[in-house]
């Protein structure tokens, strides 16, 4: 496979990530909006903007926050590089790029995907409602993945959409715990901490693996436990993990291998031995450390993807 | 020297006069291959045709058959209009026209081998030589090179005009890097998806194996000593107008799409780069003009190409398809010698007739063309895109003496011909169903055999009475069946 070709699907395959997780996170802050004013509704508008990191843009072009400007903001803003129309124009663009590679279902799927829900506007995002405009983008990436991963014969090119999803999935987890992070450490009324720890777990998809695993009451403890080290839990640090080394190792011909080394500096630090006495007490350090590691990681992969072989 | 144009002083006219359709003859009545399809169109509702049209657009849109339009953004991508109604071929015509094809694409192939080689038809004098050499698509970088097969001309797409009953004219021969042959399929598909019980009742030659014949002629002129070539498909980008029909052909094919810049040349060879290191590239079959092939050797601000490519050509390393150097033999003023090609390498007549062609250079060619100059279409021969043209019916008697002055100071860069009637097809337009004129773009593949698809890709002219089917001109596709005899 050519390595512009891997980068394509690599990034292909980051953006669909993307373009879920995004809608998760919309959809969370979405019902906790509509939950009564004393669990305070505005603070999850402008948590959603802090966690992707469009806090500034927003202010500028929008004002203060108010649920249907954040709602517009977020879906179907492509001045926004990080709202799902954004995110899904990107995965397009880049299927576009290397459709010679997937199979006609991917490309149909994908492309499809991208026409019915650029047609969307702000008085159709309003009138068929947030959620079903978010659960048919939800559909759609789990139509394309499906797809994906029932063609035979395609191991080489879902090596690097693989790839880009662990990757991206991982990059959204810390997102959560991060911007979440001071939810964990209060204790304050028993309801509102319910569904303040209930959102962090809903944000990734991981409530009923939660209820599951522990079959007990959420507490902070156990969700850092779960999204860091359990896994069995896809979307969890550890598992994510554990597939982006799997899925480089046999790459190191093509991207270099320095992006192994990385990866695997950053499974250590999940699997060292004193990893949960530092989330007892060190958590956010560690939190900022793991994101550091992961941005080195993914500029190295960059990197290796477009730079040129030694012939 | 033979007249080339020997053309009775009465055929342009009647050329012009006698319009073809191809579902009614003169008297109005269906014609036997057109029966079965007239009878199903009586029973379909003209809102049920509408309704099938935007079905037929959606799923052009979902496929992404588009035509990406340069600089503009992924929303800007524009549909070619296809047309519900099929343009149907009967099997005997259409034994005819591949005959004629195959023996067209063949005599060019021998035509172009031989002036890059021992130039017997100059030496014969059957075609001034000062024609070739003065020829900007000459490219002396090929004289003596020997190619695989001896295969210049891999892929031809001959525009085909249906002028008369059994009776068809070449318009032009599209020799370099011709294009179009996705919409043929992604027609035929089209029509299978809306229409099944229409297809079923009809047996229709299948054109779905295109891409295999393709693969297969890539394969058979690779370099010699390489048993298992590696294809790929050379495109200029995403940018390109014909990305689309790359990528579909390349990924029917099982090859890579390749840029620019994921190729290089070493020790005469050139190689891809991909996640496990450098992998040769045997034949790449080219969607990019020459001129942008090698930054080296030819325009040397192309960033689309790949410098050293001309060099490992020119020394065997690699396949291009379709040769450098084609052009020489697409040019319109060589285009009239194609039936000399055809005598002179075949011992045989022409079974596709040329458009007649007058040469001004000949003095009893020019005094016809100039006593007859109103019914005629003058053209410069290095002119492109109708400057420097003179059309005779259209024309003022005023431009009509410019011209004469014109040609008379300078014959021998003009040739005239009579204007043609393209035959019209019944075609579904705002105003309900309607005749509308069409051509034919048929695909002949070369490589140690020849091949050709039963079809081609119509283009229809959608505005009432125009001739122009171009699709950059508001032009429209249709599927082509030809029937099973």
């Amino acid at each position: 496979m050519l390595l512009r070709v891997a980068d394509h699907l690599y990034w292909m395959g980051r953006y669909i990530e993307r373009t879920e997780s995004t809608a998760r996170a919309i959809e969370v802050a979405y019902q906790a909006s509509l939950l009564p004013a004393a669990l305070s509704a505005d603070r999850e508008w402008e948590g959603l903007l802090a966690m992707v990191g469009q806090r500034d843009d927003f202010f500028a072009r929008y004002g203060s926050p108010s649920a249907a400007k954040v709602l517009r903001f977020m879906s179907i803003d492509l001045e926004n590089p990080v709202s799902l129309l954004s995110s899904l124009r990107a995965a397009r663009e880049n299927g576009r790029s290397v459709n010679g590679n997937l199979s006609p279902e991917m490309w149909e799927s994908l492309n499809t995907i991208w026409l019915d829900l650029r047609e969307v506007d702000e008085d159709r995002l309003l009138s068929t409602g947030v959620i079903p405009f978010l659960e048919r983008v939800k559909e759609g990436a789990y139509l394309f993945r499906g797809i994906l991963h029932s063609a035979l014969g395609q191991e080489e090119v879902l090596r690097p959409i693989d790839l880009g999803t662990f990757l991206e999935r991982a990059d959204h987890t810390i997102r959560t715990l991060r911007a979440r992070y001071a939810c964990l450490l209060q204790q304050g009324k028993r309801e509102a901490d319910y569904y303040s720890w209930l959102a962090i777990l809903r944000s990734v998809g991981a409530d009923t693996a939660y209820r599951r695993l522990y079959r007990d009451l959420i507490t902070p403890g156990r969700v850092a436990e779960l999204l860091i080290l359990r896994e069995e839990v896809p979307c969890s640090l550890h598992a994510c993990m554990d597939r982006v080394n799997d899925l480089l190792r046999p790459l190191s011909g093509g991207i270099g291998p320095e992006a192994v080394r990385l990866a695997a500096d950053l499974h250590f630090l999940l699997h060292d031995g004193g990893i949960r006495k530092t989330l007892q007490y060190h958590l956010h350090d560690y939190l900022i450390d793991f994101t550091g590691a992961l941005g080195r990681l993914s500029a190295k992969i960059d990197e290796g993807f477009r730079g040129q072989i030694c012939a | 020297m033979r007249n080339t144009a020997a053309v009775p002083a009465s055929e342009p006219t009647a050329l012009r006069q006698y319009t073809l359709d191809e579902m009614r003859d003169s008297g109005g009545a269906v014609r036997s291959h057109y029966t079965s399809f007239n009878d199903w169109l009586q029973t379909v509702p003209p809102a049920q045709m509408k309704q099938k049209r935007d079905e037929a657009e959606r799923l052009l849109r979902r496929l992404g058959i588009t035509f990406a339009i340069y600089g503009e953004s992924a929303g800007a991508e524009r549909l070619i209009p296809f047309d519900l109604i099929p343009r149907i071929i009967p099997a005997k015509e259409w034994k005819i026209l591949a005959a004629g094809l195959r023996q067209r694409v063949l005599a060019l192939n021998a035509f172009l081998h031989d002036i890059y080689h021992g130039q017997e038809i100059l030496k014969a004098g059957r075609i001034p030589a000062e024609m070739i050499f003065s020829n900007p698509q000459y490219r002396v970088e090929m004289q003596g090179i020997n190619l695989p097969g001896g295969v210049y001309i891999h892929i031809a797409g001959l525009d085909v005009v249906h002028t008369g009953e059994g009776e068809f004219h070449i318009l032009e021969d599209n020799l370099r890097t011709p294009s179009g042959v996705s919409y043929m399929l992604a027609n035929r598909r089209m029509m299978t998806r809306l229409f099944p019980d229409l297809v079923r009742r009809h047996a229709i030659a299948p054109v779905e194996h295109y891409p295999e014949l393709l693969l297969e002629t890539l394969r058979s002129i690779a370099p010699a000593g390489v048993d298992e070539p590696t294809v790929a498909l050379f495109t200029p980008g995403p940018y390109n107008s014909a990305y689309f029909e790359h990528t579909f052909l390349a990924q029917q094919m099982g090859i890579e799409v390749v840029e620019a810049s994921d190729l290089f040349v070493r020790d005469n060879k050139v190689y891809m780069r991909t996640m496990e290191g450098p992998v040769r590239v045997d034949v790449l079959y080219r969607r990019i003009d020459e001129d942008f092939l090698d930054p080296l050797a030819f325009r040397s601000d192309s960033t689309l190409g790949v410098p050293g490519l001309l060099s490992v050509y020119r020394a065997g390393g690699v396949t291009l398809t379709n040769a450098v150097g084609t052009g020489v033999a697409d040019d319109k003023a060589i285009y009239a010698y194609v039936p000399e090609m055809i005598r002179f390498y075949l011992g045989k007549e022409p079974i596709l007739k040329n458009v007649p062609t007058f040469q001004l250079r000949n003095p009893e060619e020019r005094a016809y063309v100039l006593a007859h100059l109103s019914e005629l279409v003058v053209k410069e021969v290095h002119g492109s895109g109708g400057y420097g043209m003179l059309i005779g019916p259209a024309s003022s008697a005023k431009e009509r003496d410019l011209f004469r002055q014109r040609i008379l100071r300078n014959p021998e860069s003009y040739i005239a011909q009579p204007t043609l009637s393209l035959s019209t097809c019944p075609t579904f337009v705002e105003q309900g169903i309607a005749p509308r004129h069409v051509d034919l773009r048929p695909f002949v593949l070369s490589g140690r055999t020849v091949h050709l698809v039963p079809g081609g890709l119509t283009r229809v002219a959608l505005r009432d009475g125009s001739l122009v089917v171009n699709s950059s001109q508001g032009g429209g596709t249709k599927d082509t069946w030809v029937l099973e005899e």
